[in-house]
């Protein structure tokens, strides 16, 4: 195919119902980087069609190319299928690195691809970056997140890595760019499934292991009393969390065991973590301290929790919640996108104050 | 039912890591190695398929001599057999040279499921079963969480994000590979500590196996060129102070929000701090619909 340079670098995204899953957009911009770097060309690589919209989304974080791989295999949500569908065009197009993200399904998928291939991956990465060789650096953490490494792969080409969904940055979008969109229908017939999908059950945040939670929104002995509960778990349906509680909470009876977080408890890492009332024991903080981000509500100006928090509320939490919770529905039901007129309104809504 | 386990022993991850010129020191409570987190996971889940269908489950794990130790405690869990494949041309191998010496031990015995953990502990990397799976043109399922045996099938759940679980179905011999869910792996009993002491742990070497250990050499595809200390977790998160002037949060959103944050407080009209961290929280991407 003439149109689909060789050496290029590949970015593979995936898509549910015409939708591209988290972080596309990310690693579309982080193939541009590399491409750039390498002086050649970043291609966006969507299994299944894709809606206008998000072809132009795409486009205006910047993806030059677009390739849609358009087969009647793909109906079926198979894996393995997809992975060799790739695996045979990768073949064919020989490009010089292949990245994807490192959710459960992108991860599934390169590592099958890297095996069929026999070629280098170095999954589950925080930073991707070629040196001046054009080899491909990644730093992924080992040891449990208490190391990091970096690594290259050998000589085998493609060069592939996954990236992980928490290290990807959305770059500012450029209205004014566009892609071509080639559509490929690959001769090649995968062989037949052999896993085949039955059932789908969705996690519901009120019932989700407390360590499969995305948000949690704990309770501490400042909601005072049982009644209060309902302020917090009232914010946890806002957003989609799952609610939570200190020790002595639990002790009371206000929450079940299953939902205390702390040394006696569970030990979580939620993208989100809201303490309501909690003052940041010890006992407590070795559970969440790893949370990707630390929101503390407190009526006590020393708490401890304030010092490991990325935002500290100080305020009494039987009104800073209702707020709270109404404000993030608020916002939650605005447009979806981080656009330059998003950002534009919230700076002026701050400046009307 | 044949059911293989293959196991790794690590570094005990628990323990408190230290980096420094790009060696890694470990002081963990209990000096030593320990069997990886997951692969416990695998071994658990095969024991209790073991439970319901019969058969007999075998472990396997590649490593120096140090790697009996997971093999002993695989038996004082319950495993009926152990094979320990060491040999210098071993070291060093990463996921690719590790599966090839798994798939030629397990190509020569019968096998109906096999079992991995989801990845190590120590690499984090989550390959050889995968490329184990390949080499023996075995489907393989990653993120399981939980395993049923119905007549010639299993049926497995997997773990997705936010809780998410699919169900898929796979015909037999398959291999799995096991993520942290629900199953616990069972504790050993003292008779089975005492019966682990005593039984002999089967080796195999390059050699025994049929590898040349140039052709080893050969597989390699991923290097690690340093380590060195984590990355800091996200602190400076931008926080929109109510001291700062108009021109001045309007500079710092625009500009990516990159203001360093001294852990300011927010303190005053809840309505205003709650608009403020709504918006904050959305931006970054912290909550979304």
């Amino acid at each position: 195919m003439g149109n689909i340079p060789e050496k290029s670098v590949w970015a593979l995204l995936e898509q549910q119902d015409g939708k591209l899953g988290d972080g596309s957009l990310e690693l579309a911009g982080e193939a541009a980087r590399l491409a750039l770097k390498l002086k050649t060309e970043a291609i966006a690589v969507v299994l299944g069609n894709l809606p206008a919209d998000q072809v132009s989304l795409l486009a205006q974080h910047g993806a030059k190319k677009i390739v849609i791989i358009d087969h009647p295999a793909l109906s079926e949500p198979s894996v393995e299928v997809r992975a060799s569908l790739l695996a045979a065009l990768i073949k064919a197009h020989s490009p010089e690195i292949v990245l994807a993200i490192d959710s459960v399904s992108g991860s599934d998928l390169a590592v099958r691809i890297a095996t069929q291939l026999n070629t280098g991956l170095v999954t589950a990465c925080d930073r991707v970056d070629t040196n001046p060789e054009g080899v491909l650096v990644d730093t992924k953490p080992v040891y449990a997140g208490k190391a990091a490494a970096m690594c290259a792969t050998s000589g085998a080409k493609p060069q592939m890595a996954t990236v992980n969904l928490d290290a990807l940055d959305l770059k500012t979008p450029n209205p004014k760019n566009t892609a071509e969109v080639i559509t490929l229908t690959p001769e090649f017939q995968p062989p037949s499934a052999r896993v085949r999908k039955v059932g789908f059950i969705k996690g519901d945040p009120k019932s989700i292991p407390l360590t499969e939670a995305e948000i949690v929104v704990c309770a501490g002995m400042g909601i005072t009393a049982k009644e209060n509960l309902k302020l917090v778990e009232d914010l946890a349906n806002a957003i989609g969390g799952s609610v939570a509680a200190t020790r002595r909470v639990v002790d009371e009876g206000w929450v079940g065991l299953p939902r205390q977080v702390g040394l006696t408890g569970k030990t979580v890492r939620p993208r989100l973590y809201i303490a309501c009332g909690v003052s940041g024991a010890i006992q407590h903080t070795l559970g969440m301290k790893d949370s990707r981000a630390i929101i503390a509500v407190n009526i006590d100006k020393n708490a401890p929790i304030f010092k490991i928090a990325d935002v500290a509320i100080l305020g009494d939490v039987l009104k800073v919640l209702p707020a709270l919770t109404a404000h993030l529905k608020q916002a939650l039901a605005q447009v979806q996108k981080p656009t330059v007129g998003n950002v534009l309104n919230a700076a002026a809504s701050l400046k009307a104050k | 039912m044949n059911i293989i386990v293959c196991v790794k022993q690590v570094p005990d991850v628990e323990g408190k890591v230290v980096v420094e010129k790009g060696v890694i020191s470990i002081s963990a409570l209990v000096p030593g190695d320990v069997m990886n987190s997951l692969d416990l996971v695998a071994l658990e889940e095969a024991l209790s398929l073991r439970g319901k269908a019969g058969g007999r489950v075998t472990v396997l794990s590649l490593g120096k001599t140090a790697a009996e130790e997971s093999l002993r405690r695989s038996l004082a869990m319950g495993a009926d057999e152990v094979v320990l494949l060491s040999d210098a041309a071993f070291e060093n191998l990463d996921s690719f040279g590790t599966a090839l010496v798994l798939a030629k031990t397990i190509a020569s015995q019968p096998h109906d499921v096999i079992l991995c953990g989801q990845k190590a502990d120590d690499t984090q990397s989550g390959m050889t079963g995968v490329c184990l799976a390949q080499i023996l043109g075995l489907p393989v399922v990653r993120n399981v969480v939980r395993v049923e045996l119905q007549k010639d099938k299993l049926r497995l759940n997997r773990k997705l994000e936010k809780g998410n679980r699919e169900v898929v179905e796979c015909p037999l011999p398959a291999l799995l590979t096991v993520e942290a869910g629900e199953t616990k792996p069972r504790h050993t009993t003292i008779r089975g500590v005492l019966r682990a002491r005593k039984e002999p742990i089967r080796k195999l070497s390059a050699q025994e196996l049929g590898l040349a250990p140039e052709d080893l050499g050969k597989t390699v595809k991923v290097r690690v060129l340093n380590i060195t200390p984590p990355k800091p977790k996200m602190k400076g998160l931008f926080v929109p102070d109510s001291k700062m002037s108009s021109a001045a949060k309007m500079t710092a959103i625009m500009g990516g929000g990159l203001v360093q944050k001294k852990s300011n407080i927010l303190e005053g009209d809840p309505e205003k701090i709650a608009q403020q961290v709504a918006q904050f929280l959305k931006k970054e991407k912290l909550i979304q619909g």
